[in-house]
């Protein structure tokens, strides 16, 4: 009786509660505007609509836009129900597992190529992006056997492709793609009904297929061989109910643009709650969803009373991303322990010797290097080019190509290397093959203390990279101690690095539409370039940590060789497993720090550096090394030779190009190792 | 260090070259410069001090062949009768900003506002460089070691409270720089000289004292955005100049001399006369706001105290852009509807 009486106040205040507090919401945020109008005519306008400007502003200008927010907030939410149960992996979401950002490439690349398939707000071309992101995800992660940490990992690179190729677009088509900004991070902007008339019906029909499933859902859940057992068609269960979420999610990227973690945090909210059966977990995480959402809107619109649009999904990100954090630290007491084994890729490698491979790179590097000397404005003059450097030359070009291409090549080989040997320790570190100085979310904290020196402080661009790198310690550091209750798990310690990025990109997004002063040249730092560097850059920030870090590293990186064989193993050997991974993680974040504050978050390079390594030497870290180091050096020049020659005069972010160039190398990284 | 001081020298002589050369035959900015070496020019002698955003600095001789990254002093420089011989931005330009004096083809580009291109800058042998700080402090002294480099910065906090005096000082310390100062006054007379016959025009048509709202807009992230200007921005002063009112007030310094807002806004401006300031092919107002109500019942709108400007009506430009501007208000204020 009194258990009965307890589940009945829970469904109420689960259901009713919602209900009320969603109205609430609503009234909240229809009477938030750049124009007071008296409580009274708001109701008025509800109740009793005149012919007047006050009322048609309440109805035509503010209403929808809350309307819209709670039918995107409920249809991510319960897409976001529909993929935690079938990809049967906590930490899945829209956002997640990379939708959102295949989403919204899909709808980029048809507004500047097809915009004639733009009609229906590009529904189909959003419908068609989510559900090949998806596949694309599912299958490169693994699909049955995926854990969830790889699924979340591979949709993270994916974001990070689909990303940069959205940003190389909006470079090169910048007048077509122009009204896509905002949208692009999230925003609940509405002139009129439009929105919601052409979302509510789609969003409906999602939401009935997937209270049509919700008993199959149930029965999925007590794995597929059950299932199987009980009479299901698992594929076609699974197939029909991840059409239904994209379906959800596609409605309302194409209307509102992606927004993050609603769909993570509200199913997250009723199942803590204890419903575990799909109506009810569907129809509450709807609720709440469009609480959550609502709620946003309403705190973006406080944090930013002139109401120039804060990003709505900078918000729900702020808000999620201690969510997903939480979550990883509760799912580590679980017990999940599964993915502690190495996890190399070392199997195809070519085993070659290192006094073969490391001349044979040197010289390559030295001719990119010449090669990128006599390219400029100008096309390719090699015979200029050595003049100036071996001859006899003209001083002027001489000094040309001393001072203005030689330094920049310079910094660009420098930085590429030691972001290369960071994303090595990290990925001994840390197990994890995808690991990389931004999926542990330092790249981000760079960017929050880099935005901060000049925004907060607002001092000159001169400490901007002091404060990437001070920030880049916060972060990581915050990380660490995180980490440290998991005993610097593997997997805890990149579910949390994606936590952190999501939490320090929101920081990031609303300081940048919060100062409108100054953020110009950050901006463009952020972007990761080694626009416009020189010997300066190298001096102040990338000799020193060569000079300082590699010659201690020589010794000491084969600590890593016996961290990849367990844990367990690592400690019968009698390494202090966790000293020796903080240590090196210390390292290995200076090493990130120093180059992020030469040339900004430059991506991939950290990430494939080493595995093209792997491939040519074994997986012995002491002669990865020097070929990684090598190879993340060759890399970054051949991304600063083309990003100042493809397009000149006009300059493309290298770290944009690294993404090019490190894209498809990705996805056949993560394909083999599928398989 | 040394290497500095030969680009130093090697830069001054092509200079001074370049000065000789530029004398008679007043184009030599497309050709190969180093090759032309002759007689030292007479000038060399001369040198300004001027204050920019960086501080005090002293600039020799008499700058002849200028890179601008930032298009506003791009138009200072065509209003002084100089043609810059590197521009940023160069393509669209004339999208936004219309003077009447286009470029001649040697004119280069040298990449992006915010990214300018270093070689394409070092190729042109400038002998100044004009920049806003906003944009290119970071790359001041890569700049300083191809050319002088004059630094403006028009949205600090200083500048901000008068967007059109800041305006003038700049321009003059420009006129300054390239030893252009007669022609500098006589620009800004017959400025004032616009503003006058344009305020008469106001008078004829019985519409000086009006009040209004003025704004520019366009579409951004799919919603119609207003950018109502505040009485510091330029455009505001000129109108103020010919008898106008404006009515919109900010209660905080805009920066840019505007605040972006929604039509939302407009509700408390429905007395004024709205001015607006859109591009053809995105105007909102035919496009997103037709019909709907909230837009239709605004009293200006429902009375006919409309006024539509071009879309190139260029608000942050110098004095030639501030004449253009009274020009198109007058033309918009005293056209029948």
């Amino acid at each position: 009786m009194n258990a009965t009486f307890r589940n009945t106040m829970i469904a109420v205040l689960t259901f009713g509660g919602g209900t009320a507090l969603l109205c609430l919401l609503t009234f909240i945020h229809i009477n938030q505007g750049n124009v007071e109008i008296p409580l009274g005519t708001v109701v008025d306008a509800l109740m009793n609509p005149k012919d007047t400007i006050q009322h048609h502003t309440v109805r035509i200008l503010r209403l929808p836009r809350a309307v819209m927010g709670i039918i995107a907030g409920g249809a991510l939410a319960a897409s976001g129900v529909i993929l935690q149960t079938v990809t049967k992996n906590p930490l899945s979401s829209a956002s997640t597992l990379g939708i959102h950002s295949g989403t919204y490439f899909a709808v980029v690349v048809t507004t500047i190529f097809f915009p004639f398939a733009m009609f229906a707000n590009g529904i189909a071309t959003a419908f068609i992006g989510g559900i090949t992101t998806f596949a694309i995800v599912y299958l490169l992660s693994g699909a049955g056997n995926a854990t969830p940490v790889r699924m979340v990992l591979a949709g993270m690179i994916v974001t990070f492709l689909f990303s940069s190729l959205t940003s190389v677009l909006q470079i090169f088509y910048e007048n077509e793609t122009q009204g896509l900004f905002l949208w692009g991070s999230g925003t609940l902007v509405q002139n009129n009904w439009d929105g919601v008339q052409f979302s509510l019906p789609l969003v409906a029909l999602g939401l009935v297929i997937a209270f049509g499933f919700a008993n199959k859902l149930d029965t999925l859940t007590l794995g597929d061989d059950v299932a199987t057992a009980l009479g299901q068609n698992v594929r076609t269960v699974k197939f029909i109910s991840i059409l239904a979420a994209v379906l959800l999610t596609s409605v309302t990227v194409s209307i509102v643009g992606p927004i993050g973690f609603v769909g993570l945090v509200a199913p997250h909210l009723i199942k803590l709650i204890g419903y575990r059966s799909h109506i009810p977990l569907l129809i509450g995480s709807a609720l709440w969803g469009g609480n959550v959402l609502l709620g946003a809107d309403v705190l973006a619109r406080i944090i930013d009373p002139s109401f120039s649009e804060l990003p709505v999904g900078a918000i729900t990100a702020l808000i999620g991303s201690p969510w997903l954090i939480w979550l990883v630290l509760r799912m580590k007491q679980e017990g999940n322990n599964q993915e502690t084994g190495s996890v190399m890729a070392g199997k195809a490698s070519a085993n070659l010797s290192l006094w073969k491979v490391t001349p044979v790179l040197g010289i390559i590097i030295l001719l990119t290097l010449f090669v990128s000397m006599a390219s400029g404005n100008y096309g390719f003059e090699p015979i200029v080019a050595y003049d100036a450097l071996f001859g006899q030359s003209n001083e002027f070009i001489k000094n040309f190509i001393l001072n203005l291409r030689l330094p920049r090549a310079l910094v660009a080989l420098f930085s590429g290397a030691i972001l290369a040997v960071s994303g090595l320790i990290f990925q001994g570190v840390l197990r994890n093959p995808l690991a990389d100085p931004s999926v542990i979310g330092i790249t981000s904290g760079a960017g929050v203390g880099a935005l901060m020196t000049m925004f907060v402080f607002s001092v000159s661009t001169f400490w901007i990279p002091v404060g990437a790198m001070v920030g880049a310690l916060i972060f990581f550091l915050i990380v660490m101690a995180l980490g440290a209750k998991a005993e610097f798990q593997p997997t805890v310690l990149a579910l949390l690095g994606i936590g952190i990025s999501a939490f320090g990109s929101a920081i990031i997004q609303i300081l940048v539409v919060q100062s409108d002063l100054g953020v110009a040249s950050a901006l463009t730092w952020l972007s990761g370039t080694t626009y416009a560097k020189g010997w300066a850059e190298l001096l102040q920030y990338l000799i020193w940590p060569v000079i300082l870090f590699i010659p201690l590293l020589v010794f000491y990186i084969k600590t890593l060789d016996v961290l990849s064989l367990g844990d367990d193993t690592a400690k019968g050997l009698g390494l202090r497993v966790r000293s020796v991974r903080f240590q090196m993680a210390l390292i290995a974040t200076l090493l990130a720090a120093c180059s992020v504050a030469a040339v900004g978050s430059i991506g991939f390079v950290g990430l494939i550096a080493p595995h093209v390594a792997r491939l040519l030497v074994g997986s012995a870290n002491q002669k990865l090394l020097p070929v990684t180091m090598l190879l993340g050096g060759f890399l970054l020049i051949i991304a600063d030779l083309f990003s100042r020659t493809l397009l000149a005069p006009n300059e493309i972010p290298s770290g944009i190009l690294v993404a090019l160039i490190g894209a498809p190398y990705f996805l056949w990284l993560m394909k083999k190792r599928a398989s | 260090m040394k290497k500095f001081w030969l680009l130093a020298l090697i830069l001054m002589l092509t200079v001074l070259a370049a000065c000789g050369g530029g004398e008679d035959t007043e184009e030599s900015g497309g050709s190969e410069s180093e090759g032309e070496q002759s007689e030292e020019s007479a000038d060399e002698s001369r040198s300004v001090t001027i204050e920019d955003a960086m501080g005090e600095k002293t600039i020799e001789g008499t700058p002849k062949k200028v890179v601008v990254l930032e298009w506003t002093y791009a138009e200072d420089l065509q209003a002084l009768g100089m043609e810059p011989v590197g521009v940023a931005g160069l393509d669209s330009y004339g999208d936004w900003v219309d003077v009447g004096i286009p470029f001649s083809d040697s004119v280069k580009d040298v990449g992006t506002r915010a990214e300018p291109n270093l070689e394409a800058i070092s190729r042109l042998d400038p002998d100044l460089i004009i920049g806003v700080k906003f944009r290119h402090e970071g790359i001041a002294d890569k700049l300083e070691s191809i050319a002088p480099t004059v630094m403006f910065s028009p949205y600090s906090e200083e500048a901000a409270q008068d967007q059109y005096k800041n305006m003038i000082d700049e321009f003059n310390t420009i006129a300054k720089v390239v030893d252009k100062e007669d022609k500098a006054e006589e620009v800004l007379n017959n400025m004032e000289q616009t503003f006058k016959e344009q305020q008469e025009r106001l008078k004829e048509a019985d519409k000086d004292e009006m009040d209004y709202v003025i704004t520019q807009a366009f579409t951004s992230q799919n919603t119609p955005t207003l950018r109502l200007f505040t009485d510091n921005s330029i455009v505001a002063k000129v109108m103020n100049k010919m008898g106008m009112n404006n009515a919109y007030e900010s209660d905080k310094l805009e920066v840019y001399g505007y605040t972006s807002t929604t039509v939302e806004t407009l509700q408390n401006y429905q007395d004024a006369n709205f001015f607006y300031i859109v591009q053809e092919e995105d105007n909102i107002f035919t496009n997103q706001l037709k019909g709907n109500p909230a837009w239709e019942n605004l009293k200006f709108v429902k009375e006919n105290r409309t006024y539509k400007m071009p879309g190139d009506t260029w608000t942050f430009g110098g004095p030639l852009s501030a004449e253009v501007l009274a020009k198109q208000v007058v033309d918009a204020a005293v056209k029948e509807k």
